[in-house]
């Protein structure tokens, strides 16, 4: 049996981060972080770029090589927490080996859903999936030993365009298949669809929306042709599954843990069970403008609450007032940034939009009671984060709406009184 | 408003905009700080290309300041870096540019809007470093008017 003081499954970026949130506060106590995969660090959305041949594996590290002596943390690798016994605070991992925790975070993400699909199979070769790094180099491995003329991607979502990103680099047409009637249906609005979608089809992408594929045809154990609900007929090699994530809650399904869709954390990040704690996309936690809980499975919030997880573990009462949906995508060179309600239904908000086409500007901001709840910048980025601080700390923007969608927004364009709050502080004096 | 709950920094960078008088000379500073020679005249006449300013400048009529990274203590920059490029060393935000791929998620989440992307070279254009070679930030040391100022020993709990 060991034994340790801090035991968190999930080494990814909210695992991560936990590590530092417990030893900014407990500098000895023994921390055990367990794995399923093969690999020490890697940052998920660095997969893409590791597939369209822009960094190298080693590149996907995002925390140096000393990292887990420097945190004095003991990483297992290849280490799958298989049974949860909560009452005696113990994780089985394989082989029966057990590991008692006084505290536990439960770190384990998400994993990529897979709809049913007539004629789908595991064994099949030249179907996969898109989130781990895993994914990414039998993908690669897969398209240089065989050197596909097409690539069919289902789902238009940020993985299944960064996917399509990363093949096109590779000289691989693609064709997406999107069940919503446009592309990038949960980050964009309806014109930033359209921005995307006309600038992807510029490089070498088809997309047919609407439709989804209904039928796999494979020969010697090898995906051949894809059927769509259209009738439409593809005909493939290569076939990447990318509808979306699923948080990855297996471990807690036969605990006492309150799950629905996510395991349900409160804003100290504590799970239904004391001494458990659970973070990033694996939880469903306090969304930031309705009193519900929300899965948001993105970077920012995994890293967010990691480091309050592992700092609560320790004993802190740090809160999480709740984060809301923010992304930064750039395909082909062209960035765009969105927060929170990007598309609502038009009645109880007010629309702010600019669009010039001929420089692919776009800057959309949604109102709700003189606050900004929601906001898309295509072509432009400049002090974007300046729009999360406006809503992140629900300023009025009453006084400067006109300039809201300006490609020059900045803080001179605020009151100076909040301008000063802001960039000097309340607590230096001037 | 934006700050943290802990505040160990010391030594902050204020901008005071009554003092302002928009020379830009702060930019300036912090080009020949970051250049090859960090000699003003040598650097502007004969290094090619010259950093970028890691400033970011605001004007409009007669209001002004300058702004740099505030080296936030829980840094969202860092926290939200998807490579490990931006971190945390001494209490400072250190910019590593080989390890940026360009995607933005610092651009995203910086409060104070100064880390600007180069879109054509998926990297930051320019980050403030803190004159760490030095210690003294070279945009407060050549400040006309007490604009830019450095606050020291901020240290609070």
């Amino acid at each position: 049996m060991n034994r340790t003081d801090y035991l968190i499954i999930g080494n990814s970026v909210c695992g991560v981060n936990a590590i530092e949130g417990i030893r900014e506060y407990d500098p000895k106590g023994e921390i055990l972080v367990l794995s399923d995969e093969p690999f020490e660090n890697y940052s998920r959305p660095l997969i893409s770029y590791y597939l369209g041949g822009k960094i190298s594996q080693q590149q996907t590290r995002f925390r140096d090589e000393s990292f887990y002596s420097d945190m004095k943390a003991q990483l297992l690798v290849n280490n799958p927490a298989v049974f949860l016994d909560c009452r005696n605070h113990e994780i089985k991992v394989s082989k029966g080996r057990k590991i008692r925790y006084k505290k536990l975070l439960i770190a384990t993400g998400a994993k990529p859903w897979i709809p049913a699909i007539d004629g789908f199979a595991n064994h099949l070769e030249g179907i996969f999936t898109f989130y781990s790094m895993n994914d990414a180099i039998s993908l690669a491995q897969y398209i240089q030993s065989l050197n596909p003329h097409n690539c069919v991607i289902l789902g238009a979502g940020l993985i299944g365009l960064k996917a399509a990103e990363g093949l096109l680099m590779r000289k691989i047409p693609v064709t997406i298949v999107e069940m919503a009637d446009r592309i990038l249906p949960n980050t964009m609005d309806v014109k930033g669809s359209e921005i995307f979608q006309s600038y992807l089809v510029r490089h070498n992408s088809a997309f047919m929306k609407n439709d989804t594929i209904v039928k796999i045809e494979s020969k010697d154990k090898r995906i051949k042709r894809v059927i769509l609900k259209s009738g439409k007929k593809i005909e493939t090699e290569c076939l990447i599954v990318a509808v979306g994530v699923r948080p990855n809650t297996s471990i807690v399904a036969e605990s006492s843990i309150l799950v629905k869709r996510g395991i349900i954390v409160d804003n100290k990040l504590n799970t239904s069970v004391p001494d458990i704690f659970a973070a990033g996309d694996v939880t469903e936690s306090p969304d930031f403008f309705e009193n519900k809980h929300a899965l948001i499975p993105i970077w920012p919030v995994a890293a967010k609450t990691g480091k309050i997880a592992g700092a609560n573990m320790t004993g802190q009462e740090i809160s999480y007032t709740g984060l809301y949906p923010m992304n930064s995508i750039q395909i082909f060179g062209l960035p765009a940034i969105s927060f929170g309600i990007t598309n609502p239904q038009p009645q109880n908000f007010e629309i702010l939009e600019k669009y010039q086409p001929e420089n692919n500007f776009y800057r959309k901001c949604v109102l709700r009671d003189d606050r900004i709840v929601g906001c898309i910048l295509i072509g432009n980025i400049n002090r974007a984060g300046i729009y999360n601080l406006l809503i992140r700390e629900k300023i009025s923007v009453a006084a400067f709406k006109k300039d809201l969608l300006e490609e020059s927004f900045g803080f001179l364009m605020l009151p100076k009184e909040v301008r000063k709050h802001i960039v000097v502080g309340e607590s230096m004096e001037v | 408003m934006v700050k943290n709950s802990k505040r160990k920094t010391i030594n902050t960078i204020i901008a005071r905009e009554e003092f302002c008088i928009g020379c830009r000379l702060c930019e300036i500073a912090c080009i020949t700080a970051h250049s090859k020679t960090k000699n003003i005249i040598k650097a502007f006449k004969g290094e090619y290309p010259l950093p970028d300013s890691a400033i970011v400048f605001e004007e409009k009529g007669h209001i002004s300041f300058a702004l740099q990274c505030r080296h936030c203590d829980d840094a969202l920059c860092v926290e939200c870096c998807i490579t490990g490029a931006m971190t945390k060393k001494d209490g400072k935000v250190i910019y590593r540019k080989e390890l940026c791929v360009g995607c933005w998620m610092c651009v995203m989440v910086c409060s104070f809007g100064v880390i600007s992307p180069d879109i054509t070279a998926s990297k930051i254009k320019s980050k403030c470093d803190f004159c760490l070679e030095t210690g003294k930030p070279a945009c407060v040391e050549i400040c006309p008017n007490e604009a830019l100022v450095l606050k020291e020993d901020n240290e609070q709990d």
